[in-house]
Formats: C-alpha cells, sequence, structure tokens
C-alpha cells in the first residue's frame, strides 16, 4: 500500500514540478512549446481573474 | 507588494534581464549591482519610508566599503558581524527592545527609558542583513577567498532576492553569476516559475486568506472549536502559498538572468517529523540560523541537555527574526520544543518510532506545525484563546 502512494506520490510531485516550473520539460519540440504556451495562457488568466484581493506578500515587511 | 506589481517587471525585471545578457560578461554584475540599487531606491522611497526609506540603499554602499576590510581570521570581519546586527537591531528591535525594558522596569521598580517610536523599516533588511552576516563570518572562517567589489556588490545588490530571500551564500552565488549566460530553456522555466508564483499567491493564498483573516476578527470569540482549527489550518495553507509563491517569483527571475538560487520549499506540509519539516521549510532560513546561530552554540556537540538549549535558543532567534513581537519568540520556542522533543523520541525509541504509520506522522507533523501557526497569526491573548476553544472543542 504505501509503496504504491510512494509512486502516486512521486509522479504527481514530478508532474506538479514541471508544472510549477521548478523541473524542465521532459520533451523538447513544437507540441510542447504549444503545451506551454497553452500553460502560461492559463495561469495568467487565473492570476488576472483573481489579482487585487490582498495584495501584500506576508514576508515583505519582515 | 513588489513582486505582484507591473512596475517590478516593466521598469526592474525586463529591462535588467536584457541589459545583463546584451553586457559583456565583466560588465555583468555591474548592471545587476546598479538596477539592485535603483530597485531599492524605487521601492524604498513609494512603499517604505519615502526619502529616508530610499536613502537606507547607503547601507549597502557602506557594507560594500567596509568588506573591501575583510580577511580570514580579521577583527575586520567581527566589526562586519556587528554593523550588521547593530543595523537590525536599531531599524526593526529597538522600539520592542525599550518598550519590554518600560514592562520589565515598571514591575520591578528600575528607571524606565524614554519610549522610542519606529521610525521606519527599511527594505528587506531582515534578509540583505543575515546576507552581510554570512560573508562577513565566512570570511573570517576562511571559507571565501578573495572576492571583488563588484562580485559582492552584484551579490547584495541582486534584487530578486533582496527584499525576501531566498537567503543566498556567496559561495554559491559567485561562480553562477560568472557562468551566467541566456538559456531559452531555464528562461522558459524562469516565466513557468514567475506565472506559477503568482497563481500561488493570488488564487491560493488570497482565498485562504478570506478565512485566515477572521482569526484577528470579532468572530474568534463566538466561533465553534472546529471552525477555529479550520481557520488555523486556512492560515497554515495561506503562509506557505504566499511565502513558497514569493520564492518560486524570485527563483523563477534568477533563471532569466541564467542565475540559479537556492530553493526554498520542498513540499514541507508532508514531512514526516519537525525535524524534516524544518529541512523542507525556508530552507534558506532554517541553514543558516543552523550555521550561524545553532552551530557555533555547539549544535549537538556538548551533550543532550546543551543541544536541548540551543535549540530553543536558535529556534528563539528565529522566532523573533519573523517579528519584533513576544507572539514570534512563542512560536519559536515552540518549534524549538518540537525539535527537543523529536530528538529525544527518536533516539530513545528508535523502533517505536520507525513504525509509526507515515500517514500518522505526516498528519500528527501537520497539525503541530498548525499549532505554532497560531502564535504565528494572533498575539498571544487570542492564540491562546483560540486553541484552548480548539482544546475543549466548544
Amino acid at each position: 500500500m504505501e509503496r504504491w502512494l510512494e509512486t502516486v506520490t512521486r509522479r504527481a510531485s514530478t508532474w506538479l514540478a514541471i508544472l510549477g516550473g521548478s523541473r524542465p520539460t521532459p520533451r523538447r519540440g513544437w507540441l510542447t512549446a504549444v503545451a506551454l504556451g497553452v500553460w502560461w495562457t492559463l495561469l495568467f488568466a487565473a492570476v488576472f481573474a483573481t489579482i487585487g484581493r490582498a495584495t501584500k506578500f506576508i514576508y515583505v515587511d519582515f | 507588494m513588489i513582486f505582484n506589481e507591473l512596475s517590478y517587471f516593466l521598469l526592474f525585471l525586463l529591462p535588467s534581464v536584457a541589459a545583463f545578457h546584451l553586457a559583456p560578461a565583466r560588465r555583468r554584475p555591474w548592471v545587476l549591482s546598479l538596477f539592485g540599487a535603483a530597485f531599492f531606491i524605487y521601492f524604498g522611497y513609494i512603499q517604505f519610508g519615502g526619502f529616508w526609506g530610499a536613502l537606507c540603499v547607503s547601507i549597502f554602499a557602506w557594507e560594500i566599503l567596509t568588506s573591501r576590510l575583510y580577511r580570514p581570521g580579521s577583527r575586520w570581519c567581527l566589526f562586519g558581524i556587528a554593523q550588521a546586527v547593530l543595523i537590525l537591531f536599531l531599524f526593526k528591535y529597538l522600539t520592542f527592545a525599550t518598550s519590554t525594558w518600560n514592562d520589565l522596569a515598571a514591575t520591578l521598580h528600575l528607571p524606565r527609558l524614554g519610549s522610542v517610536a519606529r521610525w521606519l523599516l527599511p527594505l528587506g533588511i531582515s534578509f540583505f542583513t543575515f546576507e552581510f552576516i554570512h560573508f562577513a563570518a565566512d570570511t573570517h572562517q576562511g571559507r571565501i577567498g578573495k572576492t571583488s567589489i563588484r562580485d559582492y556588490a552584484a551579490f547584495i545588490l541582486f534584487f530578486p532576492s533582496m527584499v525576501a530571500g531566498p537567503i543566498k551564500r556567496f559561495q554559491d552565488f559567485g561562480p553562477k553569476l560568472q557562468s551566467a549566460r541566456f538559456d531559452p530553456v531555464l528562461a522558459a522555466q524562469g516565466i513557468t516559475r514567475i506565472l506559477a508564483g503568482l497563481a500561488k499567491k493570488h488564487v491560493l493564498a488570497d482565498t485562504f486568506a478570506l478565512w485566515a483573516a477572521k482569526l484577528n476578527g470579532p468572530s474568534l470569540y463566538t466561533a465553534h472549536g472546529y471552525q477555529i482549527a479550520g481557520w488555523i489550518f486556512a492560515y497554515g495553507m495561506q503562509i506557505y502559498f504566499d511565502f513558497s509563491g514569493y520564492s518560486d517569483i524570485a527563483i523563477g527571475s534568477g533563471y532569466l538572468f541564467g542565475i540559479v538560487i537556492p530553493e526554498n520549499f520542498n513540499w514541507p506540509y508532508l514531512s514526516r517529523n519537525i525535524n524534516e519539516f524544518w529541512r523542507r521549510w525556508h530552507i534558506s532560513l532554517s541553514s543558516w540560523i543552523r550555521d550561524y546561530v545553532y552551530i557555533p552554540l555547539g549544535g549537538s556537540r556538548k551533550g543532550e541537555a546543551r543541544t536541548a538549549l540551543n535549540l530553543l535558543v536558535a529556534f528563539t532567534v528565529s522566532g523573533i527574526w519573523h517579528g519584533a513581537a513576544y507572539n514570534f519568540a512563542v512560536w519559536g520556542l515552540w518549534h524549538g520544543l518540537l525539535l527537543g522533543a523529536h530528538r529525544q523520541w527518536s533516539r530513545r525509541l528508535p523502533r517505536l518510532a520507525a513504525r509509526v504509520p507515515t500517514f500518522a506522522a505526516i498528519g500528527l507533523t501537520f497539525v503541530a506545525v498548525n499549532v505554532g501557526w497560531a502564535f504565528f497569526c494572533m498575539d498571544i491573548g487570542r492564540a491562546t484563546v483560540a486553541l484552548s476553544r480548539i482544546w475543549r472543542w466548544a
């Protein structure tokens, strides 16, 4: 059970790291570039839609 | 603010990245220093104390000048450490220290000091003073050799990490600065990281903030324990997404220059114990505290009692670093106690410790960390009310 969970967690964390920019994309080519462009657009849209609620970063005044 | 302002990207990040890559290699550190100083003056002026806030850029000029005197084993390094501590104390802790003294003086019938109002808090002071201390201490120990003024200026004025870290090390940054080149793969990763950081902040952290804000409102006294527990959990998620998002933007900005700065987070809420948590949460600060507070105090080399005391001192320092208030000291003390308890538990009952299921270990660590957040986001009185209401489930 724990080994299965570890495999799933490892794969999920790898993909989240790629989507978050902590790891490079595993493949290069035009399809990856398109996918990356779509992902950037989605992120930008999400940020644009939610910006301006509570804008202060907690650690900036430290 | 800052990283989520258009002026950060349009006035500083994009022009400096372009100028950095267009400049000859030997001039690149000067490009970073120039933009770093302009960044400090601009945001210091508009957000951190107006004219006087902007004038605090002279702290960097003074530090660059005095750093030229540092040599391995030299007393100038100790002077450098002392002046960084003094700068931090004067700007951040003087008001707190005088009011604490006056509280004590009233109880013990001692002479009171005049109250000191906080004048201004220079942009990023908690972070850049720690980099000053690191440089002076490591030069004193002989861990940093001869450095050029331009590399050191670029190190302390590297604006993506100036305001809230990650806290860099010169030994790591210097070679990366010299070998920096435009790498399209790293730059694409940097853009992803900046956008993901902004999304963490605005989509996730700001949503959790809606619930966490109730902790400092009147509903704390009327809500049920389970609601308060939920709000503290929300604060735990808010601070994670807020600060890891901030670090993502700083690291992603570094990628655009071709410079990889240290990571600050590594899935901290999946830690199986508190020791692991501190290796995965705000990594650049916890490693700084380890190297410049815990180890110089003796670390774990002087017996169990002294190790426990060193942990308490190191984490109380870490707590007070977060803010000049008692609640931050209690937060640090809580983590020092947890680390001490974990150390005893894992040394005295290693077989039992190894048999705790991963799920339970992660859950218990998460709950312990969230208890600490109560003292981080509220004053001691409110945190005590919150935790006692959760405890009574009322």
